[in-house]
């Protein structure tokens, strides 16, 4: 079809249509949020169907904290795609932090609060190694992280081998097992990485910079924003939150090998595109990603709860995946047509 | 980036390679390939021998057959890593219509063919069409094929394949392996569709400048449909080749072999922003991991050091290329 006659289409729809876009064009950040809410809400009551236990304090509360790992993930994402960037490399990363935390905690007996210092310092090393390589070599996000996937669970594997290290003090499995106020500390700790998303993305200089890089690299260089400090730092946070990420994964399983979190990099991009994030930069949501892995755990942990077979459950979640990411482009093209070139 | 007395050297250099692009960006590729081999000449006693040759080659047939198809993708300027869950799901239609069903072994690998079609259809409908970035696209299609695989499969293996199928494996035609072979001609397949072909040049076009291609007359969406087709039928091919090697199929073949044919692409100097496309690089690109995977091992290093190799050399690859083409820089 050629534009005029996408366009014609357009004005046939008219009324209500149009005067629903049009509010939705000044609020299509909440838009977006919006539609994903309704999304979780919608599935939350299918399953509340199917199972009632499915919404009982009890199931809540494990939801909330396998999404934890997630969450923390999608937050440093939302910032990587907002400047038009990718990471492949978080689940490596998660990889050598576990590593990280099972030699100073389980082969050795450091104490906690030097493993954990230690593990998120490797999760930063591993992010300024991507940042290094994308802001000063200009080695292309997809292409450094795709090596970097690769080195750094080979690091992992030539440390551990094929061990599995477990049995953790008990301060460590805390994060995933105490309680406070009923829930996992890693729940706050998620709590506390929307909150630092949300409020650098959305109120701070840095997070203006973010977004005018991932809009328009070029006018933001010429509006004098430094962007390879930009993208340095945004690659370093991602680093920061898998360490993060690693801590709860391995406080939760109790056990640390080199093949933790593989393909843990395509679930948490696929959360982010499903919060409404768009993979052109220049718009980042936090509250959208906060979403996308409620989504995702509750897809996880509702279709475990109904007894359907783990294969049904891959592929309906990459089904339901690219459906939605289909229905949302349409929507997003129906609004801005004008501006399309193809 | 360098000091005066090597600037005027380095700029008549790249004034040379300027005039023949193609093979400016085949001879480091290819420096590299022959370094390589000259270092695990020395290191490895074994590694200059006829049976390690052969099985090099036999090895990297399957890398090369995806990177042929995978180039062609990147040159249209969008990505597909969706190949490994093709190929699982085309390992999967391969062993329930021969093993399970008994049907003829013909009809077996035309139902493979015809499964990898319909899955580049699909990733090159929603692309070019529905216009989801092709990165989503793949991304969702990697899980949902892979699941698809599963639910025909579950996590049987499946054995007893007939021997036609084992001779497309491990059997020879004039002394040359048959993987080599399907791999030489999906080589020359490529080779003459992207630079010989109108449909090619298309390709080229639509990948370097979409706009421009379009006001050219260019279908934009059948050039990005037909990259994606051709990408889902060798992932096929490549998918039959595994099973024929194995004698068995699963459903859990291909994973992750999409980050290995993406770093042989991009090693040989395929752009990952399209509009540049080079099958020759690409197939030096595969024989550099092979060879390096394999000297590796043959030099006594612990399997696991290969990652960080493989690794460190992708990106060290791409650093130094782009700091010799200012042109591509990406700010």
């Amino acid at each position: 079809m050629t534009v005029e006659a996408e366009k014609a289409v357009e004005d046939k729809r008219g009324g209500i249509a149009s005067l629903l876009r049009n509010w939705l064009d000044g609020r299509s950040d909440a838009a977006s949020v919006g539609t994903t809410a309704l999304m979780l809400v919608a599935l939350i009551l299918l399953f509340y169907s199917v199972n009632e236990r499915f919404i009982s304090m009890r199931n809540i509360v494990i939801l909330l904290n396998q999404s934890a790992a997630y969450i923390i993930l999608g937050v440093g994402m939302t910032l990587v795609i907002a400047i038009k960037g990718i990471d492949l490399s978080i689940g490596a990363i998660v990889a050598v932090c576990g590593m990280v935390l099972g030699v100073l905690l389980v082969s050795n007996d450091f104490p906690v609060w030097v493993a954990i210092s230690a593990a998120i310092a490797a999760g930063a090393v591993c992010g300024a190694v991507n940042a290094f390589c994308i802001a000063n070599l200009r080695v292309p996000a997809l292409v450094t992280t795709l090596g970097t996937m690769v080195l750094f669970r080979g690091v992992a594997y030539v440390v551990l081998e094929d061990n599995i290290l477990f049995r953790y003090p008990e301060q460590l499995l805390w994060f995933a097992r105490g309680r406070i106020f009923g829930f996992a500390p890693a729940v706050y700790i998620a709590a506390i990485a929307v909150i630092f998303g949300f409020v650098l993305l959305n109120h701070t200089r840095f997070g203006k910079h973010v977004i005018a890089v991932g809009g328009n690299a070029e006018a933001a260089r010429l509006s004098g924003i430094n962007i390879r400090r930009v993208q340095f730092l945004v690659f370093t946070l991602m680093g920061v939150a898998s360490s993060f990420a690693a801590i709860i994964w391995v406080a939760r399983l109790n056990s640390t090998q080199a093949s933790v979190a593989l393909g843990v990099e395509f679930h948490t991009i696929a959360l982010v595109v499903l919060g409404g994030t768009s993979l052109f930069g220049g718009k980042g949501l936090i509250v959208g990603s906060l979403l996308g892995a409620l989504i995702l755990s509750v897809l996880e942990n509702g279709l475990a709860i109904t007894g359907i077979s783990s294969f049904v459950q891959q592929t309906l979640i990459g089904l339901i995946f690219i459906t939605v990411v289909a229905l949302r482009t349409l929507q997003a093209r129906g609004a801005s047509l004008a501006d399309e070139p193809m | 980036m360098s000091n005066a007395s090597s600037g005027d050297f380095l700029t008549a250099v790249r004034t040379r390679l300027d005039a023949a692009p193609e093979s400016a960006l085949l001879l480091p590729t290819l420096f590299l390939l022959l370094l390589m081999i000259l270092i695990f000449s020395f290191t490895a006693d074994q590694f200059l021998s006829l049976s390690v040759l052969r099985n090099v080659l036999t090895q990297t047939s399957i890398y090369i057959i995806l990177g042929v198809g995978l180039t062609i993708v990147l040159t249209s300027g969008e990505i597909d890593i969706s190949i490994g869950s093709i190929i699982g799901l085309g390992a999967m239609i391969l062993g329930i219509s021969v093993v399970n069903l008994g049907f003829p072994i013909g009809i077996g690998l035309l139902a493979t063919l015809l499964v990898g079609v319909l899955c580049g259809l699909m990733n090159g409908f929603l692309t070019a069409v529905v216009r989801v970035p092709s990165i989503i696209v793949t991304l969702g299609a990697l899980t949902f094929f892979r699941g698809l695989a599963y639910l025909l499969g579950g996590g049987t293996v499946m054995i007893g394949f007939p021997p036609f199928l084992v001779w497309i494996g491990s059997g020879t035609f004039i002394g040359v392996p048959v993987p080599v072979w399907l791999a030489l001609i999906a080589v020359i397949f490529g080779q003459l569709f992207l630079k010989s072909t109108r449909t090619g040049q298309h390709i080229i076009a639509v990948g370097g400048n979409a706009e421009a291609a379009r006001l050219a007359g260019i279908n934009i969406r059948f050039s990005k449909i037909l990259a994606f087709v051709i990408m889902g039928a060798l992932a096929a091919v490549a998918s039959i080749i595994m099973v024929a090697r194995l004698d068995a199929a699963q459903s859990v073949m291909g994973a992750g072999i999409e980050l290995q044919v993406l770093a042989a692409v991009v090693l040989g100097g395929t752009s990952l922003f399209g509009g540049r496309g080079v099958i020759l690089g690409s197939v030096l690109g595969a024989l550099i991991l092979s060879i390096l995977q394999t000297g590796l091992l043959l030099s006594g290093v612990v399997q696991f050091w290969q990652l960080v190799a493989v690794g460190a050399l992708l990106i060290a690859v791409v650093a130094l290329r782009i700091s010799y083409e200012p042109s591509e820089v990406q700010s």
